[in-house]
């Protein structure tokens, strides 16, 4: 059993992370990523939502009427995105302000749902709230590995304090426009993905 | 297969009537117990915002919200100012200059503003200023409002003045939706220490002179954000607007004559034995 939630844990951070291999919740990694900070809280969200999903769906998942059970684990979800969404507000205002609407979209951020259904209606609540923090995680660490690129080439920054000063604020390092912009999250995800494939050629599909 | 019990059309009601229920009491609840430090947080952003432009706060200074709060109190006094006219006003029908939100006021009155390329809809018939006071309760600086439109939405923020009512000492934007890098830019520290020392006005004349263009030289312009001629046009569009007739125009001329009006102290408290008396009316 201790293997077992282990490998629960740790699976989804590289062999099935859900951004990289399962290719899952991209449009908030382009979205978030322009700076480290948003992508951390980002990140912090969104396995705090899938943890709790899964688990309270799980809770629930013998009782969930099959003809209804979309609708059900989606008023799950959208109500723990709001309160996440207001505890954010309350808390860490700045950035907040700054995640706007996609905190809000973590509801259609298809990790949570795809855990939901794939995952949480099958097991047992404390192995899903696992697997719900596995799956967070690996979204996680592409969020900010990304973020973390994203910040340094494109603001000479790494969580807004100055590693390379900018040519604007008299040092020498001219910023990378292009980090700063959706597009590089793109390619950098596809580093990301192309990294991992070669760490472990299963992914591969067959041709 | 025989249908089970879950699978009838009562069970499945009753089934989302409790997720329901359950789901929003949940939200309620948060949005409740939450709801005093978000309004909080929200106006205490808006006071940093304000301290910022007005020079008594740099970027990185980390103060504890009541701290901010006691600063903005102390040195920053709001005065309402009629716009038509350029007269300072105590109150606005009973509401006091604190509370006073000239926005949203316009927005309920439905006063429309004259067409413009700020894209400002609303207009408020009383504005709300900012004075920056030293220990004398002398006027430092006066800081109005700005908003309008860039590239992908509303610039909200502040422009603060020094008290001949021509030289700029600092902008912000406290809410904005432009490309970060790009248009998003407007809140680089650099770019906006650009600002300082500009003259807003042609030199004895009530033209808006300052502007946002390439290349920018002399003491009425200032250099366009590279990469974001949309967002900088709209600067330039929201300080004509704001800045001329329709907006602090006839006030700020008024300033440039005479100086700051003296201040209108608000009523200590709330209380119904003084009523404000109305002045320069």
């Amino acid at each position: 059993m201790a293997k077992k939630a282990k490998e629960v844990l740790f699976d989804p951070l590289l062999n099935s992370n859900p951004i990289a291999v399962q290719v899952l919740g991209v449009c908030s990694a382009l979205a978030v990523t322009s700076k480290l900070e948003t992508a951390i809280v980002m990140s912090i969200a969104l396995t705090v939502v899938v943890a709790l999903s899964n688990f309270s769906i799980s809770l629930i998942r013998d009782r969930i009427p099959s003809s209804i059970r979309i609708i059900v684990m989606l008023t799950i979800i959208a109500s723990l995105v709001i309160i996440t969404d207001q505890v954010l507000k309350a808390f860490v205002y700045d950035v907040a302000t700054q995640l706007s609407v996609f905190v809000g979209l973590i509801i259609t951020n298809c990790i949570v749902m795809g855990r939901a259904e794939a995952y949480a209606m099958q097991n047992e609540p404390w192995p899903s709230f696992i697997d719900g923090v596995g799956n967070g995680l690996g979204y996680s660490l592409i969020l900010i590995s990304v973020g973390f690129v994203r910040e340094l080439f494109g603001a000479g920054k790494v969580l807004g304090i100055s590693v390379m000063p900018l040519v604007t604020e008299g040092g020498w390092y001219t910023p990378n426009g292009l980090m700063v912009l959706s597009p590089a999250a793109f390619f950098l995800i596809a580093v990301a993905i192309w990294i991992m494939r070669t760490i472990n050629p299963t992914l591969v599909e067959e041709k | 297969m025989a249908t089970s019990k879950k699978d009838t059309p009562g069970y499945i009601a009753g089934f989302a009537i409790a997720v329901c229920l359950v789901c929003s009491l949940g939200v309620s609840g948060a949005a409740i117990f939450l709801k005093d430090r978000q309004t909080e947080n929200a106006t205490v952003d808006r006071q940093k915002k304000v301290l910022d432009v007005a020079g008594l706060l740099r970027p990185d200074q980390n103060l504890a919200n009541a701290e901010i709060q006691g600063l903005f109190e102390e040195r920053l006094v709001p005065q309402l100012i009629n716009l038509e006219t350029g007269e300072p006003v105590a109150d606005v029908d009973g509401v006091g200059p604190v509370e006073y939100e000239p926005m949203r006021a316009a927005q309920a009155a439905g006063n429309t503003a004259p067409p413009n390329e700020a894209k400002v809809r609303f207009l408020p018939e009383i504005g709300k200023i900012y004075y920056l006071v030293d220990d004398k309760r002398a006027v430092k600086k006066i800081i109005i409002p700005i908003e309008g439109y860039g590239l992908w939405g509303f610039l909200y923020g502040y422009l603060a003045m020094e008290a001949d009512g021509t030289t700029i000492s600092g902008i912000t934007y406290y809410k904005h939706a432009e490309t970060p890098g790009l248009g998003g830019e407007v809140d680089n520290p650099v770019w906006k220490g650009s600002w300082k020392g500009k003259k807003a006005f042609a030199e004895g004349s009530a033209d808006v002179a300052i502007a946002v263009v390439k290349n920018a030289r002399g003491e009425h312009q200032v250099d366009a954000l590279s990469g974001a001629t949309i967002t900088s046009r709209g600067v330039t569009n929201m300080m004509n607007f704001w800045l001329g007739e329709h907006g602090f125009g006839p006030f700020l001329a008024k300033v440039r004559e005479q100086g700051p009006p003296p201040i209108i102290e608000a009523a200590s408290s709330p209380s119904t034995d003084t009523p404000a008396k109305p002045e320069g009316t």
